[in-house]
């Protein structure tokens, strides 16, 4: 069974950490624009698709 | 629904014993427990290094050879290469932004979507992903000491096979048992050895005939009809792309910017696996044989083909440990199985794979069944992630309601399952399987210009949209729209 300490001290973790993580801002990773989201759409699936589709 | 909170100061770090606090360090990184700005272990270079050691393994061999049997040596490259870019780029876009944002795992994500008892559906999915690739892989080590036996003389058959499954089986369990960790010493050599052994493989297929023989090789055993044999081979390329869902948010959750979290693991696990694949595809080609284990020791002889088996087993063993330590952290989702004790709880992950001790060969030889099988699965759960992160949550979750088990939860639903994610779900496994049956390979309706994979992501993705749209957030589902500060939660599920 899981020691009755280890589990107090870990859901006393989890709620620090969940306060920590929603406190970052949106900003804190970087940020991805639509454009760019956009243009990697294009390069890493639509045109992969579209190579292997001019075989059929 | 939920009200707003003001938002407060995050608390400072509760003050513990060091061994107690190393063991919490310790679940952050391997386990649940949401990971922090400063713990992020990978930056480009790393995740770079990480993505490719993850990407260059021995299945790579496996999936070229059975592209082999279907397509010819440029039209598999196409396949292949493009196939595991676009595979692993529709299974990052949600689940590697939201993982690398919240610091969260990836079945925790999922929950999100499918509701706190729904994701534990996907975990099937996510064991059986992790099952079946030990099982294969381990298979492929019994088979590879099969054939170096019988290069010495010594036929031992399928029961060698079946004593090599138990035994790679029982070398797995002990590392995971003991921790992964150890693995770090193997990964040093493996990867390298890898790299070393696919320019071998390059040398010893150009060596006997040059690369005018692979371009000119037939496929070994296609079904007749080029367009549908192109299809099967696109069909196993986004198998294995998909392949990684299960492995995008351990990684991404670990990685320092949202960048880092999706472009690494196209580069490494997309395109540096289809290239590697494509050495198996070549190899599979020129000595028409689509087991790697088989042309190895043709295209090595004796001596180098054994040396190159005798790696490729190490490094099927240590796949096999993560991939095992994985489905096993991945079963603590489960409440009756949290309070196991590790030893019994890898045990219970390690169980299924001993069909593959029972039954090697028959199993083996529906690999590509497996490999479509992922894409079956992930294609539509990756589509519905998709459009519940980006368009319908606007890339913003709350990361408290992850751990929040009580009904009143954001991510509770009806009954713990969000119906609308799981009729989406089934919709687009049904349709790939209805498009192109994984293991007949029976094909119906127009699979021949859309693929299976291409409806089976946009269908359900389409529909999850419009329901939810229309029936989810007007019944107060799913925290849509709701704050995202943390609330105190009331039943904790870690």
């Amino acid at each position: 069974m899981i020691d009755d300490a280890l589990a107090l001290a870990r859901n006393e973790e989890l709620r620090h950490r969940i306060a920590r993580i929603s406190s970052y801002p949106d900003t804190t990773f970087g940020t991805m624009t639509r454009a760019e989201m956009a243009w990697m759409s294009v390069v890493f699936i639509i045109l992969p698709a579209l190579l292997v589709w001019s075989f059929q | 629904m939920t009200t707003a909170t003001a938002p407060t100061p995050p608390p400072s770090p509760p003050t513990r014993a060091p061994a107690l606090e190393a063991q919490l360090r310790e679940e952050a990184v391997f386990g649940r427990l949401p990971l922090l700005r400063e713990e992020r272990e990978y930056s480009t270079r790393g995740i770079l290094a990480t993505g490719f050691s993850y990407a260059v393994a021995a299945w790579c061999f496996l999936i070229g050879g059975f592209a082999a049997t279907y397509v010819d040596a440029i039209q598999g490259m196409v396949t292949l290469i493009a196939g595991s870019v676009i595979g692993v780029a529709l299974s990052s876009a949600a689940a590697a932004m939201a993982c690398n944002r919240y610091g969260l795992e990836q079945i925790d994500y999922t929950k999100t979507a499918f509701g706190q008892h729904g994701a534990k559906l996907v975990l099937i999915f996510y064991v059986v992903n992790q099952v079946g690739w030990t099982g294969m892989i381990l298979v492929m080590f019994g088979r590879g000491v099969m054939n170096v036996a019988q290069a010495f003389g010594f036929q031992g058959g399928e029961s060698l096979v079946r004593v090599a499954v138990v035994l790679g089986l029982l070398a797995a369990y002990v590392v995971v048992v003991r921790g992964v960790h150890v693995l770090n010493v193997f990964n040093a050599v493996i990867t390298p050895g890898l790299l070393l052994a696919t320019a071998f493989l390059f040398y010893a297929i150009c060596r006997d005939g040059g690369w005018q023989t692979v371009l000119d090789a037939t496929p070994i055993q296609p079904t007749g009809e080029r367009a549908l044999d192109n299809i099967i081979a696109f069909e196993l390329g986004l198998g294995a792309g998909f392949s990684w869902w299960p492995g995008i948010g351990f990684l991404a959750r670990n990685t320092d910017t949202q960048r880092n979290s999706v472009y690494p693991q196209i580069l490494t696990m997309g395109l540096g696996m289809g290239v590697v694949c494509c050495t198996g595809l070549f190899a599979g080609l020129a000595f028409q044989a689509s087991d790697p284990t088989e042309w190895l020791i043709q295209a090595g002889g004796r001596g180098m083909g054994t040396a190159v088996l005798v790696l490729l087993g190490v490094a099927n063993l240590s796949a096999s440990a993560i991939m095992m330590y994985t489905a096993a952290l991945g079963l603590r989702h489960v409440r009756v199985l949290r309070a196991l004790p590790w030893k019994l709880l890898v045990a219970l992950a390690f169980l299924p794979v001993l069909a593959y001790a029972v039954a090697p060969e028959l199993l083996y030889e529906k690999g590509n069944a497996f490999l479509t099988y992922n894409a079956t699965m992930f294609a539509p759960i990756s589509g519905i992630l998709l459009v519940d992160y980006f368009p319908l949550r606007r890339e913003r979750i709350n990361v408290s309601q992850v751990f929040e088990d009580h009904p009143s939860g954001h991510y509770w639903f009806t009954r713990g399952f969000n119906v609308v994610a799981l009729v989406a779900m089934l919709v687009g496994q049904v349709l790939y399987v209805w498009l192109l049956n994984p293991v007949s390979l029976e094909t119906h309706g127009p699979v021949r210009s859309t693929t299976a994979s291409a409806p089976a992501f946009l269908v359900p993705t389409l529909f999850y949209a419009v329901a939810t749209w229309a029936w989810g957030t007007r019944r107060g589902l799913g925290g849509y729209g709701a704050p995202t500060e943390a609330l105190p939660l009331k039943q904790p599920n870690l």
